[in-house]
């Protein structure tokens, strides 16, 4: 017998003639509905309670505003942006480049852990923990937003949920996980407690992470 | 590190007068749980949400045979391998298969229990494989060949003074006691570890059947690295981590963050699918799962322990604990420390081997009221000291006292003349082996209450 099927019959073995349901416990979410505007303030009073930043933006020139903005020109800084269509189809890139001096375009590549900053897209985000998906996919490595210092997610409002539990059942619905390797769930910056409690933030992934909202 | 089991009672004892030792693990744990009451705070139903929690677990365990056949065949479907490994031994057999399949040596692994269990870094070590653990404070404890002391805080029993001396003896740089300077050294240090690996290792916090997705809940990053950059990606957890759905997944996301550290959300949890796709730039090549018995499946067999499997690993029993607080985790000399180790220890390994732990309680139930999952800790340590009682595992000596006692409880007379023995032998004051060294006890009252109340009738 293989060891699969040794420890199967034992496990098979044990709980036979056990009463139990065939279907797991229906899971209660709570249901709530809220506008965007109540779902985006939400997650902004969330995103603080972890001190980290969240903007929202009335279009994408507003975006792209935004970064060039909340970056730290007074040095050269090496952005690298994911190949998302949202970025590509508004012209992300070429924005930021013509935004001023000091802003240096890398090509989309593995080679990230040059880059100062990094743009990603997220596919959903969650009001009740601030929290943005990031969907692994050719256009968008994953390690592009584990690697630089800090960490651009430019968010759709309308892909905006209260609960894990809604993004789960979207990204079920539409057969997401076939699709992608991985999806990460970020909420905030990389921080570790491990030294006598004492909150570090960018321990291995980005110190600063900004997520701005758009239409 | 290294003791076991056996060695509890001397570890205890010389750890409860380590003053530094006690005021870490003092204030890492409760500053874990003042941080924890806010956010269980915001759930309006906490209790209902632990009773789904332990509902999802309860179902997961008395179906385990179903979801990990529905498991694997969804992983297998994702493009995962799947091995399974009855024992340590072959678990880390399996491991050393695929290193040698890929001819690799360079290996950086995330935060595993698991993985501890196993002696996994120790079997990589004597055969010449560079392993380094990622997660800071398992990195801390690598560095100072200890065992982790807490399962969510693997360095919760070092202050940043013997952290700082560590990393100046070992890693030759500056001292330095500052964790924000400490920190940066150890991200220097990995980063470079990271992107030159050939392998990462990792453990899982749930397997998710429906969709044969793996999920690992962390703050720091390092897991998404590590199951990110190498080219083989090795996945070793319990059998009793299945899930079956998604939606169950979704529930005890919000209880395990809440119930270890306190927070919401951690910074990164990961769902992964299976390895890379083909246009990907990264994400590894080769997945492998190592869904690992070793003794779980007994656990299954035993209906009145079989809830310790509920377990997810968030901590809190060991937080909330007197025991644990006072003499710390390596006292346990196991992988799983505090109640719910008190309570698993005996059951990977044996009892006869480690019989002090289950005793090591005051049996004040705050590991039952804290777990997220309602396990009902304490009575299963009150089934394991039974079992010690019915297999003589107790001394003899304890044996004659309890037997003793029982004939006095059945007896008034007998019991009246030996309390009486006892006033003269102790002449009003009690003095209990062990008990007496540390504290004293209250003086015996001139009469006893029986004699009391027969004068006042």
């Amino acid at each position: 017998m293989s060891t699969r099927e040794t420890i199967l019959a034992n496990i098979k073995h044990s709980l036979k003639g056990l009463p139990v349901a065939n279907e797991p416990p229906k899971v209660h979410q709570q249901q709530q509905s809220m506008s965007v505007d109540e779902l985006l303030d939400r997650f902004g009073r969330e995103f603080k309670k972890i001190d980290c930043e969240v903007v929202r933006c009335k279009s994408h020139e507003e975006a792209v505003k935004t970064i060039y903005t909340m970056i730290d020109t007074s040095r050269q800084q090496k952005l690298m942006l994911s190949n998302d269509s949202l970025l590509v189809n508004n012209s992300y890139q070429e924005k930021l480049k013509i935004s001023g001096a000091n802003i240096n375009i890398l090509p989309y590549h593995l080679e990230v852990s040059s880059a100062d900053v990094s743009v990603v897209v997220a596919s959903y985000s969650i009001a009740e923990t601030a929290t943005v998906v990031l969907r692994s996919s050719p256009l968008q490595f994953r390690s592009l937003a584990l690697l630089p210092e800090t960490v651009f997610v430019i968010a759709i409002e309308s892909q905006l949920y209260l609960s894990m539990g809604e993004v789960l059942a979207q990204i079920k619905d539409k057969a997401i996980l076939e699709e992608s390797s991985a999806l990460i769930f970020v909420t905030g910056s990389s921080r570790t407690t491990d030294i006598e409690k004492t909150l570090v933030r960018g321990v291995h992934g980005p110190k600063r992470l900004v997520v701005v909202f758009v239409p | 590190m290294n003791h076991s089991p056996a060695d509890f009672k001397e570890i205890a004892r010389r750890n409860t007068s380590d003053e530094n030792l006690r005021r870490n693990v003092r204030r890492a744990t409760s500053i874990t749980l003042h941080k924890r009451v806010e956010v269980v705070a915001e759930i309006s139903d906490w209790e209902g949400l632990r009773q789904q929690g332990h509902d999802i677990r309860k179902h997961s365990i008395q179906r385990l045979d179903f979801y990990l056949e529905e498991l694997e065949k969804n992983l297998i479907a994702n493009g995962v391998e799947v091995l399974w490994a009855n024992d340590s031994a072959e678990a880390c057999r399996l491991v050393e298969g695929i290193l040698s399949d890929t001819g690799a040596k360079r290996i950086v692994k995330s935060k595993s229990m698991v993985t501890e269990e196993i002696g996994l870094n120790h079997y990589l070590e004597s055969r010449g494989y560079d392993s380094v653990e990622t997660d800071l404070g398992e990195y801390i404890v690598q560095l100072a060949g200890e065992m982790p002391s807490h399962i969510t805080a693997p360095a919760l029993h070092k202050s940043k003074e013997e952290i700082g001396k560590l990393f100046s003896d070992k890693l030759g740089i500056p001292y330095t006691s500052d964790p924000s300077q400490l920190t940066a050294h150890a991200r220097t240090l990995l980063r470079e570890k990271f992107l030159n690996a050939e392998i990462g290792i990792s453990g899982a916090n749930f397997l998710v059947a429906e969709s044969g997705t793996i999920l690992i809940v962390e703050n720091e990053g390092n897991a998404a690295l590590t199951t990110s950059l190498p080219g083989t990606h090795i996945v070793i957890t319990g059998i009793e981590k299945v899930v079956p759905t998604l939606q169950d997944a979704s529930i005890l996301l919000k209880l395990l963050p809440r119930s270890a550290t306190g927070q919401r959300m951690t910074s990164y949890v990961s769902f992964i699918n299976g390895p890379k796709k083909q246009q990907d730039l990264d994400g590894p090549k080769r997945l492998v799962v190592i869904l690992l018995d070793n003794g779980r499946s007994d656990i299954v067999s035993n209906p009145e322990m079989r809830e310790a499997l509920y377990c997810i690993r968030c901590g809190a029993c060991m937080n909330v604990c007197p025991v644990y607080q006072t003499v710390g985790g390596h006292a346990y000399g196991s992988t799983y420390p505090g109640p719910i180790g008190a309570v698993l220890t005996p059951l990977l390994t044996s009892l006869p081997e480690s019989k002090d732990l289950p005793f090591a309680s005051s049996l004040c139930g705050a590991c039952s009221d804290i777990c997220p999952v309602k396990i009902d800790l304490h009575h299963l340590l009150l089934w394991h000291r039974a079992k010690a009682v019915e297999t003589h595992l107790n001394t003899f000596s304890e044996r004659i006292i309890i037997q003793l006692w029982n004939i006095g409880m059945k007896h008034p007379a007998l019991y009246r003349f030996g309390s009486k023995v006892m006033r003269m032998m102790f002449r009003g004051k009690l003095s209990v082996p062990v008990w007496s060294d540390t504290r004293e006890l209250p003086k015996l009252a001139p009469k006893p209450f029986h004699e009391l109340w027969q004068s006042m009738k």
